[in-house]
């Protein structure tokens, strides 16, 4: 049941569900929790390759079998800057159109 | 074997739960769906051999991530309805549809080079005590802390850069930028 397939199995229909919500949600609050699904993922596929994956060098150089962690680590630093940044960017976009729908006449309020 | 019960649990509940992020017409439900995902994300880490990521999903993901998009969600004009979709609904079935079989198929087709019987215990103990500085400090240093800082450490320092103007980017948004 628990094996490399399923897993990434289950990361690949995470990702495409994240897909599917950046491109139909019509919020744009809901396109970001689809983006952050998509990071959960990848790194879910991170952490199962480290897990299941033979490292190349792994017996002359036992760190090998951390570097899927170590990815991880920073895939999760990226998506913390890129949600506070994406936050600021939908305040400013409140500010200016006073929605956050994303339809076609956004910006043409004022 | 119980540790296949309970990956598939935590699978169910991550899948069930990003299609109720989908699905549900309330923004406010899906973000609370979307935590969910995370502690089932959380959960399969822990058993992949990854208690630190998953502290740090917790943390991170469910602690502040989280926070922010409810924070966010109530800028919404009616929180109820607000998490419609748009007209694109079957050309993105379609896509998707085609992404997940291409994703399938190449998992399925790909000779995976697994951990043999001899070095699964060797991999076990690197991943569990890399956070663990007194056994690697007898051992071969492996732990995360100095791959970090040694084989990773241009990345680990541009990460702090990417922190840092995420900050003052952020700060300076949400003041409304130079117009004042």
């Amino acid at each position: 049941m628990m094996s490399l397939e399923t897993i990434l199995g289950l990361a690949a229909m995470l990702f495409v569900i994240g897909i599917f919500g950046v491109l139909t949600k019509r919020n744009i609050i809901a396109v970001f929790m689809s983006l952050e699904l998509m990071f959960n993922s990848v790194n879910l596929t991170f952490v199962a390759l480290s897990y299941y994956v033979m490292p190349v060098n792994l017996v002359t150089d036992l760190s090998t079998a951390m570097t899927g962690h170590v990815f991880a680590i920073f895939v999760i630093a990226v998506a913390a800057a890129e949600v506070a940044v994406g936050l600021g960017i939908v305040f400013a976009l409140y500010r200016v159109n006073g929605s956050i729908e994303l339809t076609s006449d956004m910006g043409r309020s004022n | 074997m119980i540790e296949d019960l309970i990956f598939a649990i935590l699978a169910v509940a991550a899948l069930a739960s990003a299609i109720g992020m989908i699905a549900v017409k309330d923004l406010f439900r899906a973000a609370l769906c979307l935590v969910a995902v995370f502690i089932s994300i959380a959960g399969i880490y822990v058993l992949l051999n990854a208690e630190f990521l998953a502290v740090v999903q917790v943390l991170v993901y469910v602690g502040a991530i989280s926070i922010l998009i409810i924070f966010a969600v109530m800028l919404s004009d009616d929180v109820k309805r607000a998490n419609l979709s748009n007209k694109l609904q079957i050309p993105a079935i379609l896509l998707c549809g085609v992404i997940l079989a291409v994703l399938l198929v190449s998992v399925v087709s790909t000779q995976w080079n697994t951990i043999s019987e001899v070095n699964r215990s060797l991999v076990d103990t690197v991943q569990i005590y890399s956070v663990d500085p007194d056994i690697s400090q007898t051992t071969e240093d492996f732990s995360l802390a100095s791959l970090l800082l040694t084989d990773h450490v241009l990345a680990f320092e541009l990460v702090s850069v990417l922190l840092l103007a995420a900050l003052v980017g952020a700060l300076s948004l949400m003041r409304g930028g130079g117009e004042q």
